[in-house]
């Protein structure tokens, strides 16, 4: 009896997920569940000894995404209202997720767009906070030199914006 | 030997940690390419050359992955910015101007400022975007930094300043036609514009378009109260008034301003420190999972690879312990003068003598990174990508792998000194063994550490594990002392013989036919070799009556003392701690040893009389010793003991001083006849 409800208790933590590039990785239910995506999934779906599909994820970033999972699956889930709380300083990003997410411009875009597509707030949280400190401090040119935007405004718009840095004000 | 057994297995307790097992570059992934370790040798570390690529300039794939993300994941990013940034990233595409269009969305504005502290403005007169402007905008992006006075709301690059801001009397004398009630309009600033405060008792400086600006109103408004029939007066002053209200809300902002900007900038500067940290850290994470010591890449004080010219921050820590030490010390040792003639100087030059010797004494060791490269490398504040690392590791791994070199070195050495201290009592013992056999002739230290026999006891980490290794080794050890003494002897010997033969003074047919067979004591002349064949068979009996002769005196090379054969060796040990012996007892000069030779003929006595025997008879006699000078006269000392004879020095140069011992040059003795004033003595005490 005890053996069948350990048997039981296992197959309900360990979910399996399946890459777009066909790879499988199994993991804790805790750990899956902090993707809102997953977590709806599995409600919906019940137990199943079936693979769940993630065809937009690839392996490698679902792997570094996993990563983030497993260390935050203890926390606590964000209040609603926390989760629009302006006052929250924009670089208050935890040391563990500072280094999590010292990754390459590719993966770390790669990241943001699994972590928005998993539903997983807080790791998209991490990921818009390090984008925007990278922005931060910096002239637009140096800005469009480091992500490659294209300058694409006509020169009428241009002369338009310059005209806005000088000095004006309504009195 | 029970003696040994019983001694041998106490072991130490402090061991040496291990020392040079593996070559690191069998155990690092990354492999230096560094010179070995030289004791005193910091070339290495001047020459540490470093040319620094800015990793943000660097050609990047080109792909433009932020403009391809979600526009919900957008606005969640730009919603992170600053007043500032908005500002700069509004100006770069146009899908990110629309995306912070403040027609679209002003909250976005409005939420940025208030997040950075930015409060809203009591005197109003402001949109989002021109409020963005003047507390985080740059008007002029040529130049790197704006003056931004929050007193006239206003932005401006240094040379607009320079022309806009003056003092009101400057303006009105350029602009003549001012309203008389003008200035009470304006706003106005203590701040000049290369940012230094207006002295007190000096008037406030105004920004002249706004005071240009306020001169129209005021006519504006007289104008229009003219039209109306009323009163120019009351008109111009109920603008003053209004104005006097809004100049009072403005100033008030413009304090909460100053302030936030200076609670902003001490954030930032706490998170550029964060960030260093972070930075500090994880190559300290890289570096160990390469397989270096934390320790051959960090100083004390936890920076890695300090980029003062020595570590300043252990300095700091010990710089006020140090001083007091060192003026106690001074104190002590009766330095006070030294420290008295420091205090008339400069605080700083006195400071800076200190330091000095501080740091001779216990900072030597401070390797220093060079400058570009620990601040742009090191304490840098980004974040540290793979690139940077892949570009920038190689300089650090060459650093810790010499560290590592010196360390190991270092702790080698240690290990060494405390296993050759281990040896001590060996030492004494054998000494005792050797020297009853050998006329007391025995090794210094030194010496004895230097045997093959013994070096395998200290040399090698393992060889004192090994407690029965010292007992098995004291044959070995003994053999070793007997040859190594019985070939200085040999030496010793064929040099004094060579003399003899040189002099006319008579030997055995054996050695003569040994000294003209070989051509030197050993094989080819190099004592490494060996003894050369014949010299391998001279024994103690076929030397020791020719080494006891009056005439084999030897010359102490250091202090030029004569003694026979065992004395100048013992005398050389004890004495001067040589360690190579035959290599500082010289043959005195052919004057000398003729000088002995016509001491004997006038006392009538043969060449072969040996030392002891004329020390008997004579030992007690005075000499009269003529010398020749350095200036070339000749110089009688009369009355000399037989001991002043053989010390190679001039009484007077003997009471001078302990100093003049260790000069080397003999005095050039030209003849040493028996003393006259002394003869009564020397012929009561022994007729021969």
């Amino acid at each position: 009896m005890s053996a069948r409800g350990e048997a039981e208790q296992g197959s309900e933590t360990n979910v399996t997920l399946q890459t777009s590039d066909d790879e499988q990785f199994k993991v804790d239910r805790d750990v899956a569940n902090r993707s809102v995506l997953i977590r709806n999934m599995l409600e919906d779906v019940g137990e199943s000894e079936q693979a769940i599909p993630l065809p937009n994820v690839s392996a490698n970033v679902l792997k570094k995404v996993l990563e983030w999972c497993e260390h935050h699956k203890k926390d606590p889930e964000p209040l609603a209202e926390d989760l629009d709380d302006n006052r929250r300083k924009t670089t208050e990003i935890s040391d563990w997720d500072a280094k999590f997410i010292q990754v390459d411009q590719e993966m770390l875009f790669e990241i943001i767009l699994a972590a928005n597509y998993l539903d997983i707030k807080p790791l998209l949280d991490v990921g818009c906070k390090t984008v925007a400190n990278m922005i931060k401090g910096k002239q637009p040119e140096e800005i469009r030199k480091l992500f490659n935007i294209v300058n694409d405004f006509t020169p009428e718009e241009e002369a338009q914006i310059k005209k806005e840095n000088e000095w004006a004000e309504d009195r | 030997m029970a003696e040994t057994t019983g001694r041998a297995p106490d072991q130490p307790t402090p061991r040496a940690t291990p020392a040079y097992q593996l070559a690191p570059v069998f155990t690092k992934k990354e492999k230096p390419v560094c010179p070995p370790f030289e004791p005193g040798d910091r070339r290495w570390v001047e020459d540490w050359y470093w040319d620094f690529d800015n990793p943000d300039e660097e050609e990047n794939d080109g792909v433009d992955r932020l403009s391809a993300l979600p526009v919900e994941v957008l606005i969640m990013i730009i919603s992170h910015l600053t007043p500032g940034s908005l500002l700069a990233i509004s100006r770069t595409s146009r899908l990110f101007r629309s995306l912070t269009s403040p027609i679209r969305d002003e909250t976005i504005w409005r939420e940025a400022r208030r997040r950075n502290g930015w409060r809203d403005l009591e005197a109003g007169g402001m949109n989002e975007v021109q409020h963005a402007k003047l507390v985080e905008g740059r008007i002029c992006f040529a130049w790197e930094t704006c003056r931004r006075d929050f007193s006239l709301r206003t932005v401006l690059c240094r040379p607009c300043a320079l022309r806009l801001i003056k003092e009101g009397d400057a303006i009105s004398t350029e602009f003549w036609h001012l309203h008389p009630q003008t200035f009470s309009c304006c706003l106005s600033t203590r701040k000049k514009p290369d940012g230094s405060d207006v002295p007190d008792g000096q008037d406030s400086l105004f920004y002249t378009p706004d005071v240009t600006k306020q001169a129209a109103l005021l006519y504006d408004k007289e104008a229009n109260a003219l039209a109306r029939n009323e009163s120019p007066q009351s008109a111009s002053l109920a603008h003053v008034s209004r104005r006097t209200k809004f100049k009072g809300r403005v100033r008030r902002d413009a304090a909460k301003m100053v302030a936030n900007e200076k609670s902003l900038a001490q954030a930032r500067g706490v998170e550029a420190e964060r960030r260093r940290r972070m930075r500090r850290e994880t190559i300290t994470e890289k570096m160990v999972s390469l397989g270096w010591e934390e320790e051959d890449f960090c100083c004390d004080c936890g920076n890695l690879a300090c980029a003062a010219s020595w570590c300043l921050q252990c300095f700091e820590d010990d710089f006020d312990d140090d001083i007091d030490d060192w003026e106690s010390s001074s104190d002590e040792r009766g330095e006070l003068s030294e420290l008295a003639a420091l205090l008339p100087e400069d605080e700083e030059l006195r400071d800076a003598r200190i330091v000095a010797k501080i740091k001779a004494k216990f900072h030597t060791d401070c390797t220093p990174a060079p400058f570009e490269y620990a601040e742009n490398f090191l304490y840098d504040d980004r974040r540290l990508g793979y690139e940077e690392w892949e570009a920038c590791k190689d300089p650090l791994i060459e650093y810790a792998a010499r560290n590592e070199h010196e360390r190991l070195w270092r702790e080698e050495q240690e290990g060494q000194k405390y296993r050759q201290d281990e040896l001590k009592p060996l030492f004494e013992r054998l000494k005792g063994v050797v020297a009853s056999a050998r006329q007391g002739v025995f090794l210094s230290l030194a010496t004895f550490y230097d045997l093959s026999s013994v070096k395998t006891l200290w040399q090698d980490e393992d060889a004192y594990d090994d407690p029965e290794a010292w007992v098995s080794a004291e044959p070995t050890i003994l053999r070793d002392l007997f040859d190594h003494i019985h070939r200085g002897k040999v030496r010793l010997f064929d040099r004094i013989a060579r003399a003899h033969l040189n002099d006319g003074i008579a030997l055995p047919s054996f050695v003569k036919t040994v000294l003209e067979c070989e051509h030197g004591a050993c094989v080819d002349g190099e004592p490494s070799k060996g003894l050369a064949p014949l010299h391998a068979v001279l024994t103690d009996s076929d030397m020791d009556p020719i080494l006891s002769r009056l005439t084999s005196l030897f010359r102490c090379g250091i202090c030029s003392a004569k003694r026979s054969y065992p004395a100048i060796a013992i005398h050389l040990v004890d004495e001067h701690s040589v360690t190579n012996v035959p290599a500082y007892a010289n043959i005195p000069s052919e004057a000398f040893r003729q000088v002995t030779k016509g001491l004997l003929d006038d006392f009538g006595l043969s060449h072969d009389i040996s030392f002891a025997a004329f020390e008997k008879a004579h030992g007690d006699a005075r000499f009269d010793v003529t010398t020749r000078t350095s200036s070339g006269e000749t110089e009688t000392s009369v009355g000399e003991t037989w001991a002043h004879v053989l010390s190679g020095k001039s009484p007077a140069e003997l009471e001078a001083g302990r100093r003049k011992l260790s000069a080397s040059t003999d005095r050039n003795i030209l003849k040493i006849r028996l003393s006259v004033v002394h003869s009564e003595q020397a012929a009561d005490s022994s007729p021969i």
